[in-house]
């Protein structure tokens, strides 16, 4: 693989990955897998496809298929295409290649013949799932960092107030830290949320400066839900 | 909607995050965390908050502390943090690093004037509950908070406390 596919500019990280081979390759599709494959199985349901299969048997089986092809993330780069979309549109051939596969075997009564109008799309499902995906994501990673830099307090502080709620001045009765002190804690675990979070964005193909816009986007796709 | 909305919680069969760590997370959920990442436009104290948080940040703003006019009226630990300085000394600091900053040629001297900025205008917040400089109540507090993650004690508790003083810490 040319050193060139991949621009420093944009998709560093996969575009590293990739260059190195063997393990670097296999840590990519594990990205991939992690964070997308939860979103391609809300996509497939939302689909007239459902028949068939296991959503979860559907979209490892088009893992197993398209992530082992060599020009896969290089032809994704030449896109220009957010990466799940590029995910999404291997996904819609992978579908037809299969329904055309089963086709030939499947009993009639298997085959609907017309499937209702579904709202919202399964794009805009996919987007929806990707959005959750992306967050959980981010958030294990922040976690994964607090427990290794032994900040297991400051990640329950941080939880407690951006994800349960509760006022700094509650976390202080419940925590024994002051609520100032408490701030200060959700503070650093959230920048490092933050930092997760424009990473896995940025492996999604956003450049720097598109990376709030992204998240405008994915903002307003899920508040609308 | 899909037939199962239950969003991902790493591997079903061996949940890589402890019950207690990691909630499942509904779209709510991920609104208002994704919130959290839009950084909005860039401030100028981005940059101090970047070179503090640097793994030698604890010292360069040692050096900084003991040369730049936080040092006019003695050690900045006992003038500034324990609140020795008057009100007064307090602003004729931060007047000093208004200058200091408009005649800034190079990053470190803005840096130097940003924090002759921000840390009298925390001791103040913290020891007198008196704002010294006209910055939005909530723009400030954004910004104090961003410093005490990113500073070493007695720094952090003076950034945090100001944060929130004469606030009900709600949020």
């Amino acid at each position: 693989m040319g050193g060139n596919e991949f621009p420093t500019t944009q998709n560093t990280w996969i575009g590293q990955r990739v260059h190195e081979g063997g393990g670097g390759r296999a840590a990519v599709n594990q990205h991939v897998m992690r964070v997308y494959a939860w979103p391609l199985q809300v996509y497939f349901r939302g689909t007239r496809d459902r028949w068939l299969g296991e959503p979860e048997d559907i979209v490892h089986g088009f893992f197993a298929d398209r992530l082992a092809k060599p020009g896969f993330f290089s032809d994704w780069q030449k896109s220009g295409l957010r990466l799940r979309r590029w995910l999404m549109n291997g996904f819609c051939f992978y579908l037809s290649e299969l329904r055309h596969a089963r086709r030939k075997t499947a009993s009639v009564s298997l085959i609907p013949e017309s499937v209702e109008d579904e709202t919202p799309t399964p794009e805009e499902q996919m987007d929806r799932a990707f959005a959750v995906a992306i967050v959980r994501q981010a958030m294990e990673q922040a976690y994964e960092q607090c427990r290794s830099e032994g900040l297991g307090e400051h990640w329950q502080v941080f939880l407690k107030h951006h994800y349960q709620g509760m006022t700094y001045r509650a976390l202080a009765g419940a925590c024994g830290v002051s609520p100032a002190r408490a701030a200060v804690m959700a503070r650093t675990v959230a920048r490092k949320f933050r930092r997760s979070l424009r990473e896995l964005l940025a492996r999604d193909g956003a450049g720097p400066d598109e990376i709030d816009r992204e998240l405008e986007s994915l903002l307003e796709i899920t508040s609308h839900a | 909607m899909p037939e199962e909305q239950h969003p991902p919680h790493g591997d079903r069969k061996k949940p890589s995050l402890p019950e207690d760590a990691l909630p499942e997370l509904t779209e709510a959920d991920a609104t208002r965390m994704l919130s959290l990442a839009i950084s909005g436009p860039l401030r100028p104290v981005d940059d101090l908050i970047e070179r503090l948080s640097r793994p030698d940040g604890a010292k360069w703003l040692s050096r900084v502390l003991s040369a730049g006019p936080t040092a006019a009226f003695g050690a900045a630990r006992e003038q500034i943090a324990d609140g020795k300085a008057s009100l007064e000394q307090l602003r004729a600091i931060k007047q000093t690093s208004k200058s200091l900053l408009q005649n800034s040629k190079d990053p470190q001297s803005r840096l130097t004037a940003m924090v002759s900025y921000f840390f009298p205008v925390a001791a103040a917040l913290t020891h007198y509950d008196e704002s010294i400089c006209s910055r939005p109540r909530e723009e400030l507090e954004t910004v104090l908070l961003d410093l005490a993650a990113v500073t070493d004690e007695p720094w952090s508790s003076m950034f945090s406390t100001a944060a929130l003083s004469g606030e009900d810490a709600q949020g």
